[in-house]
Formats: C-alpha cells, structure tokens, sequence
C-alpha cells in the first residue's frame, strides 16, 4: 500500500488542473463532491486481486500506465469515428467530447438531452438531487476517480409521460489519435419521469493501438412505470482499459431492459447494478462478452430486490478464444420485505481453446422466504452433435463452427430491437470472432 | 452405387456391426429393418461418416469410390445425405441461412454457381410445398422448437433441397402419426428416380406402404440376417422378428446380398 503513491502522483496533478479550469461551474456542491471523491480515491488506491472484488481482474496495468487526462475538455484528443454510427439509424446523437460544452442540449417540452455539464451550469433541480447519489464510489477506488473527474457526458431527463420519438445515442470514442496515454472519466445521468419511455443507446469505441483507459459511470433513474431500453455497446482498441459503471434505481413498476455487449480491449470490467426499490419492477439483463487473443473481460451484475413482487431476468453468454479470460459475478440479493421476488440468472460460455479460461460465478443472497430464484452456467465448447449435423449436409468444419458459434452469440444479438443497429453489430461481433 | 463388404463397427470397444454386407443400385429403394438395437442406425451413422463409431473392417464404395474415407461434408457434397433419426436443435442458426449454405457447398462442388437469396426462396418455396411445410419453419432457427413430425418433414425438404444421389433415411417414420406420414412418403416418392438409391432405416413396416421397396433386409445383431422383396415386411409385420431370429440361428447368420449395383 505505502508504494502506490507514484502512480497517485499523476492523479492528484490532474485534479487541481481540472478544479482550476471548472471551479466556476455547478456551484459549491459538485466542488465538494469532486473532492470528497478524489479523497476516498486516495485513501482507497487501485484495488488488488486480493480485494475480494477484484480477485480475477487485476488492474495492475492500469496503475501503472502514465494515465493522464486531457488538458482542457476535448482539446487534445481527436475523435475517431464511432463505427456503430455507420449503420445510418434514426437517432439523436451526443458525442463525447465533441459536443461543445455550452451547447445548452435540446430542451423542450419536458425532454433535456445534453452534456452533463450544461445540466450542471443550468442548475437543474433533478441534477443534483441524483448525481453521484446512486452511484456508490465509498469502496469503488473507480467510481470515486470517475466522480472526482467528471467532466465529459450527457444528461438526459424525460419528464413524466413523455416518449421520444427515436432513441438517444450516446457515443464515446475512447481517448486517441495524438493523444496517449489518456484516461477519460465519462459520466452520464439518466433520469425517466414516471410513465415515460426511452431507449438509451451508449457506445464506447476506440480503433487505435495506444493505451487509453476509460473509466465510465451512468446513472440511471427509472421513477414509476418509466421504461428503459439501454444499449451498451463496447468495442474497444487493443490496448484500452474500459472500467464501466451502470448504476440504475428503479421505482414501483418500472421497468429496465439493459443490452451490454462487450468485444475488444485489453482489460474490460463492465459493472450492471440495479436497485428494485419499488414493488413490481422488472429487470433483464442481457449480455455478451466476446474475447480473443490474451484479452481480460470481466461482467459483473448485482440485482437488488428491496421491494415485494420485482422480477429480474438476467442472461449472460461469452464466446472465449485463444488464451481470453473471462469473469461473470452475477450476484442476486433478495432483501426480507422482498416477498414474491421471482429472479432468474444463467450464464453461458463457448470456449473455443484450450488456453482460454472462464471464472464464473453466481450469487445468490436471499433473505425472504416466499421467493423463486434460480441460477445456472454452462461452460462447453461446441456440440460435436451439432458439427456433425451441420457437416453431414456438406459444410466444411470450419464454416460449421462458425455458424455455430454466431447461433450462439445470435440469442443476445436478437435481442437488439433496433434493426440497423442489429445488423451493424452484429457483423462486428462476428468479423471479430473470426479474426 | 452403394457397395457395403463385411462392414464392422464398434463405439465404446462395443461390436454393433457385425459383417454388413450390402449392394444398393440406382433407381433402388432398400428398406433395413430391425428391432431395437440391432445396429441399423449405427449403419446409418457410419455411412453418413459420425466418428463415434470406429470403423474395425470391411470397405464401404459409393460410386466405387471409398466412402469410409472421406469426410462426412465431403460425402454429403458427393451426394450421400443422412435423414437423421433425431434431428438436431440448433438454437440461434437461422434455417434459411443453414441451409443456403448447405445447398451452395453442394453446388459448389458440382461447378454449379450458388445460388442468390432469391432464387434460393423460389426453389425452397416449391420444395416446400411437396412436404407441406410451412414457410414459418423456415425462418426459426434449425429444427429449435419443432414437433417430431416438423423435424422429420424438414430432413425430408432438406433432402429434396440438397437433391443427392443416396438418401439414407433413418426412421423417418418413428414419430409420426398418419397424416403426416402420407405426407413425408409423398415427398419421398416424387423424389425417386432412376438415378437415385434410397436406404429406409425403419422399426415398422408402415412407412413401406406407402413407400414400396424393392428389397427388405433384416438386420440382427450386426448383421443383415434375410433379404427379400416387399413381401418380407409385410411377413415380419404379421409375425414380428422371432421367426428371423430361429431361421438365422440355424443358418449361416450372414447376411444375404442384395443384386449388384
């Protein structure tokens, strides 16, 4: 613990430049919240694989990388095309950094959809009442850096009984070009009004081979009968970090349909929590985590059941390659006032070699007695049953295994209700599974 | 076009063929009947080249070439096409796109250029309707979530589709009520032709009454125990398999060949 403080050094640098050029912004509390972050960040230090939570992830890599953050908001960093635009899909579209700061966001009837900072500068009453108040960064040395540093990211607030006619992408081009090196703390707030609907598509990308670390944070709050659709799609260089943080609150009868798909990068830890605080919300989480070549994913879910009759689906499928490794801890708690909780969890691997390994691990914490939970993982590899079917009418091995593993990945890719974005993806996931 | 010599098999060190001995012409239809166990789905298997099973002796020529040889994709392009007995689920592969593959492999392979989504539709859409198949199926993912009786009518339409020149079709029948059945023998039928062999691998002699061999073979234990003409099936249906079982304990046990192709 004594020695981490080198590694440190750079951080705390960067935290009085960043304090220097926004202390004019967002009044006293976000100053106060920024550095109480950066002082839990210190008095944490980088987790080690001896922290229970990070027992399969190391993140040593990251510590000692020279991470910096860019010197003024965007400046320095030019933007590689987000290649889940391409596909030409109805949106509206906020890009990060790129869209200037002081734009102001699209405001009308009832809808914000803009950088977090105007929010902040704006001093919308619904900013501060749910910033960093979902997202717990007290034993999470990363939420509490990405809290310290927010800077870059959207808000977006749907008054109650508003729909949006198209979905709201979000895009994040992980740090590049000229600039190495380079950590981002993206952060994003999310606020449906009770009744409303929105669909919430995030996409971090990255193309180049520098190292770059993006530590993201979204909150999300989902008040009663709101319904969320959010897509999470990362697709990261070679040698990026990505540390990701959902955090989603839901109220009575809300429900949150989540979508993370997840390929490329060096090491990727993506963390969906989700809080039923309200009788009869649902939860679904799906995922897939694709990996080749000696990359680290880690998926990690929490569902909270708080309040009686919530439901959670939750399914989560890997394709691992050469020496990948991959982790799952998807962890279920069924608090006492939960009655009637109906909770559900499987996990599903594909390995493809023999190098390739998987840690996965479901937890269930139940403290009420009238509920039904259920947990399952499969790890296998490709059913020789299978093969040969698909060989018997005349399909070389090679492309047999391919389609095979494509239906496999297939079930989460399906799942994607927007239709070019589908096919986009989808053609990615595969085009890296064959690489 | 199918020659099976002295044919042995084993999966787990256990022997389940026996000395198979078989000649299959063109234009044929053979119906191999047996009880349960007797190995007549392993022969399947093994012609269709499943690598669960070890080939112990014999030779197997398919257009006098070794069969045993090659791989099960290339057998299939040759024209060798296995109507599986349990047809495999395979969640999240699109049927269409299965079997467009499938089709342009066997084009391919002929020198024939594959086939563009929409040709492929109009002729799936004509073969479809032999087996009264509806098109639904065809958009859900391989056989995932069929009754037995899709299952059997799309191994019969994916055989149509793949139009090889030996079909061995592995209780085809089992599973099937009535209606159905008429349905898959129509489909088997209109595919008959002087170029063509059929193998039906059955438990019952329903399906032949629709379907009308020209040789039965019973198969025991390993081996092909009598031959004879369509009138076997109906005899082992009357008198069930025992009468085989006491003719073959006195006699020599091998089989008897069936004319040369």
């Amino acid at each position: 613990m004594m020695e981490r403080g080198a590694e440190e050094q750079g951080y705390l640098e960067d935290f009085e430049k960043l304090t220097a050029r926004v202390s004019s912004n967002g009044g006293a509390w976000l100053a106060d919240l920024r550095n109480r972050a950066m002082k839990r960040f210190r008095a944490l230090g980088f987790p080690s694989t001896r922290d229970e939570e990070w027992k399969y992830t190391s993140v040593e890599a990251v510590r000692k990388a020279p991470l910096r953050i860019a010197d003024s908001s965007g400046a320095d960093t030019v933007r590689s095309p987000a290649p889940f635009a391409a596909a030409g899909w109805d949106r509206y579209e906020l890009a990060f950094p790129g869209t200037g700061n002081g734009a102001g966001g699209a405001r009308s009837d009832g809808v914000f959809i803009g950088p977090l900072a105007d929010a902040v500068d704006a001093r919308l009453p619904w900013v501060e009442s749910h910033l960093a108040r979902h997202a717990d960064y007290e034993d999470h040395a990363f939420r509490a850096l990405n809290t310290a540093f927010m800077e870059d990211g959207a808000a977006v607030r749907l008054d109650p009984g508003r729909t949006l006619d198209k979905p709201v992408h979000l895009a994040f081009p992980a740090p590049s070009g000229e600039a190495r090196n380079r950590i981002a703390h993206p952060r994003t707030l999310v606020v449906v009004g009770a009744g409303s609907r929105l669909t919430l598509v995030e996409t971090y990308t990255g193309s180049d081979a520098d190292t770059c670390c993006t530590n993201a944070v979204t909150e999300i709050v989902l008040e009663e009968d709101a319904v969320l659709d959010h897509y999470r799609l990362l697709r990261q260089g070679e040698k990026a970090f990505h540390i990701g943080t959902v955090q989603v609150y839901q109220a009575r009868n809300s429900r949150y349909r989540s979508h993370s798909v997840t390929s490329g990068g060096a090491i990727t830890r993506v963390e969906i929590n989700a809080r039923l605080d309200g009788e009869g919300a649902d939860c679904q989480l799906q995922g897939l985590y694709v990996a080749g070549g000696r990359q680290h994913v880690d998926s990690r879910t929490v569902i909270e059941h708080a309040k009686p009759h919530g439901t959670s689906r939750e399914l989560y499928k890997g394709v691992l390659n050469d020496r990948a490794r991959a982790v799952f801890n998807g962890k279920i708690v069924v608090h006492e006032e939960a009655q009637k909780t109906d909770a559900r969890q499987s996990n599903k691997n594909l390995i493809l070699s023999r190098d390739a390994e998987i840690d996965s691990k479901p937890q269930l914490e139940i403290l009420a007695d009238d509920v039904r939970c259920s947990h399952g993982t499969t790890i296998g590899q490709l059913e020789e049953d299978e093969l040969f079917y698909l060989r018997s009418r005349g399909l070389d091995p090679a492309v047999a295994r391919k389609l095979l593993v494509h239906g496999f990945a297939s079930e989460i890719l399906d799942g994607i209700a927007i239709e070019l974005l589908k096919d986009g993806l989808t053609a990615q996931v595969f085009s890296e599974l064959e690489a | 076009m199918l020659e099976v010599r002295n044919l042995h098999a084993r999966v787990e060190g256990k022997e389940i063929l026996r000395g198979i001995d078989l000649a299959v012409g063109a234009g044929e239809v053979h119906a191999i009947m047996g009880p349960n166990g007797s190995g007549k789905s392993t022969l399947a298997q093994v012609l269709a080249g499943r690598d669960t099973y070890e080939v112990t002796a014999g030779e197997v020529l398919y257009k006098g070439q070794d069969l045993l040889g090659m791989a099960p994709e290339l057998r299939a392009v040759e024209g060798v096409f296995l109507g599986f007995q349990y047809p495999v689920e395979i969640p999240g592969l699109n049927s269409l796109y299965f079997l467009r593959a499938a089709v342009n492999a066997v084009r391919t392979h002929r020198g024939e250029e594959e086939l563009d989504a929409v040709d492929f539709m109009a002729l799936a859409q004509e073969k479809m309707k032999a087996v009264e198949m509806g098109e639904d199926l065809l958009r859900r993912p391989v056989n995932a979530g069929f009754s037995g009786g899709e299952k059997k009518r799309a191994e019969i339409f994916q055989m149509t589709m793949l139009e090889p020149a030996l079909a061995i079709l592995d209780e085809t029948d089992s599973g099937l009520d009535i209606d159905a059945l008429k349905v898959v023998a129509h489909g088997i039928n209109l595919f008959r032709s002087p170029e063509r062999a059929i193998i039906l691998v059955t438990h019952y002699q329903r399906l032949l009454d629709y379907v009308v061999p020209d040789f039965v073979h019973v198969i025991q234990n390993g081996r092909l125990v009598k031959s004879g003409g369509k009138d076997l099936a109906r005899q082992l249906e009357d008198s069930g398999y025992a009468w085989v079982e006491e003719e073959a304990g006195e006699g020599s046990g091998l089989g008897e060949r069936g004319p040369a192709a």
